[in-house]
């Protein structure tokens, strides 16, 4: 049995065609290769910062709405690294 | 009462969900909608929805993505506005109908909030244990996670669920879907857009979310070529912005074929390109007049399910027509794998769905409506076999009939396997072995049942659904949670010894799972 309060960003859920997200960036903001590959780099440089606060989750489980928010934002990080790296692959 | 639905997925999906909504609606629920804003248009002409939030990526992130340090405190205080915002609206429902990790934290969020003002909330899809694990909370998500989405974490391109995604959908609501569900905007700019075409015309959508999953312009151009010759009816393309290059091609493609455009621009036009040209609401209105929609796998499909219009679906095996493919009645679906069908076939088909000739058909399927009765006969016996199954495992249907040896082997060292966990967990329980040393056997126990299963695909769904049922069981004691994984090994075992024993029993067996 694993040790269920484990905490990572982007748990890979069965997330199924059906929940791909959009990536706002792609459309409205990174158009050109290079301006996608700083956009990466700006979403790798976010997920780190809030992995660094993973240690504040562990301190304070999920009761606390401080570590909450801070999942939601780094799955919404996570799902638009996912969304970038993806539509750059599939190009 | 008040319900929030999410729908944070891509314009299909949200097409998908108008049923639902149009059937929350008929029960007097106030429904509101929690969307990205690059796809709300697609929630705008539902009647079914009385106000849509926006789950505003751009805003939120910003800040973190400008300056990783200095940014992080202001997108957590966009994002705890939006939560605010969602919490100020005392929902008594949310249905998550999304299935994605951010999802599950925003149904979670809302769910503590609620929790916290004393006002719980009921909840269905995705969501949170207050540990942070994943919570499935109803049967329908569940047979989601377990039968619908793993074949996008797995890339499986083998379609075995055969409910359709807005039936799935409204099943996760708690909703009965009614055919008068699958219906469009009923706002004046859609009529005013289908009383706008003046005659009558075959839609084509040339697009799709993904090249794969639709023709390219080539094949296209020689598809609209023959339809105009043939039918004497004229093409309407249809697509996004980012199409227009592509409707430029297939435009000279037709012409490359032989068919003069005869452009003057308007109505007359033999093939006029609306491409990049139309919105979501006059989408409505345009495909609901046309006589035909032929489309690869695309939202457009969903739009002409809504408002009735038959389709000819061209559905590249990457997705599975069963769950998205076209719901009106008189729509059909030609598969493909590799190559697209040829041009004559898809003509050929497309006569034959006007009436226009009584060619032999060659599609795959042959949809009689939005509520149609679940196919379980095919032509392709393996994937029937592991429809039936799992309508055995989650609808109580008969089980299906196997003899074959080597899927007999299997069960018999699955069944093997199951004793081996068995008797770990009466260890555990009695507190008879090294509790660490068990709990190693016991992982390894996932790790053979799954390679048995890679043995035989034909089990997955079997597998898929008790691994699925474990994760449900969430956090809890732990002798609660072996009396669970025992409680939950008795129902597997009785599946697995129904396939075993179908030799002798001839089928007939019931599942009560």
């Amino acid at each position: 049995m694993k040790n269920r309060s484990e905490v990572t960003l982007a748990v890979p859920l069965n997330t199924g065609e059906h929940a791909m997200p959009d990536s706002f960036v792609v459309s409205e903001e990174a158009k050109t290769e290079t301006e996608k590959r700083m956009l990466l780099f700006r979403l790798s440089d976010a997920a780190m910062r809030i992995r660094e606060e993973a240690d504040l989750i562990r301190r304070t489980g999920f009761t606390d709405q401080a570590s909450r928010l801070m999942r939601i934002l780094g799955e919404a990080v996570e799902e638009q690294h996912a969304a970038l790296k993806s539509d750059r692959q599939s190009k | 009462m008040k319900i929030l639905v999410l729908q944070l997925a891509r314009l299909g999906d949200i097409f998908q969900t108008w049923p639902t909504l149009h059937a929350l609606q008929r029960q007097s629920a106030e429904v509101h909608v929690l969307v990205r804003p690059r796809f709300r248009a697609a929630a705008e002409g539902c009647d079914g929805i009385r106000k849509i939030h926006e789950f505003a990526t751009d805003v939120i992130l910003s800040p973190v993505l400008n300056d990783a340090r200095l940014g992080l405190q202001p997108s957590l205080e966009a994002l705890d506005a939006l939560m605010h915002s969602l919490d100020s609206e005392k929902y008594d429902r949310i249905i998550n109908l999304s299935f994605s990790p951010l999802s599950s934290w925003i149904t979670f969020e809302l769910e503590m909030r609620a929790f916290q003002r004393e006002k719980p909330l009921g909840t269905a899809g995705y969501t949170r244990h207050i540990d942070g694990a994943l919570a499935i909370p109803d049967d329908a998500s569940a047979f989601f996670f377990a039968q619908v989405g793993y074949r996008a974490q797995t890339g499986s391109t083998e379609p075995i669920n055969r409910l359709s995604i807005p039936r799935l959908f409204a099943t996760i609501a708690g909703v009965d879907p009614i055919e008068a569900d699958w219906h469009g905007p009923s706002s004046p700019r859609a009529l005013r857009a289908e009383l706008g075409v003046p005659q009558e015309f075959i839609a084509v959508h040339i697009g799709a979310s993904d090249e794969a999953k639709t023709l390219d312009a080539h094949h296209w151009g020689e598809v609209v070529a023959r339809l105009v010759r043939r039918t004497g009816k004229p093409v309407l393309l249809l697509g996004a912005t980012g199409e227009v290059e592509k409707s430029e091609r297939i435009l000279a493609a037709v012409e490359t074929n032989g068919v003069s455009l005869n452009n003057d621009g308007g109505w007359n036009t033999r093939v006029l390109s609306l491409v990049g040209k139309t919105d979501v609401t006059e989408l409505f209105g345009i495909i609901k007049k046309s006589t035909l929609l032929v489309a690869g796998d695309s939202a457009l499909v969903q739009i002409a399910s809504l408002v009735g219009t038959k389709v000819l679906n061209l559905s590249s095996r990457t997705v599975s027509h069963w769950e998205t493919g076209p719901a009106s009645t008189g729509s059909r679906i030609i598969l493909y794998g590799g190559a697209a069908p040829a041009a004559e076939v898809i003509v050929r088909e497309a006569e034959s769905m006007l009436g226009a000739t009584t060619h032999a058909s060659v599609a795959d399927r042959f949809v009689t409506g939005p509520i149609e009765d679940i196919v379980e006969q095919t032509n392709d016996e393996h994937a029937d076999f592991m429809w039936q199954l799992i309508s055995a495992i989650y609808m109580g249907t008969p089980i299906p009939k196997n003899v074959e040896k080597r899927l007999q082997n299997i069960l018999e060292q699955w069944c093997e396997v199951q004793s081996i966990e068995n008797h770990q967990l009466n260890s555990l329980q009695q507190n008879t072995g090294d509790a660490r040393q068990i709990a190693l056997i016991l992982d390894r126990v996932v790790e053979i049942t799954r390679l048995l299963v890679e043995a035989e695909p034909r089990l997955g769904p079997i597998e898929r659904w008790w691994s699925t049922e474990r994760i449900r069981l969430g956090p809890q004691p732990q002798a609660d949670l072996i009396g669970k994984y025992q409680e939950l090994n008795g129902r597997l075992e009785t599946v697995l010894s129904s396939l075993r024993e179908i030799e002798v029993r001839n089928d007939g067996q019931q599942l009560d799972i």
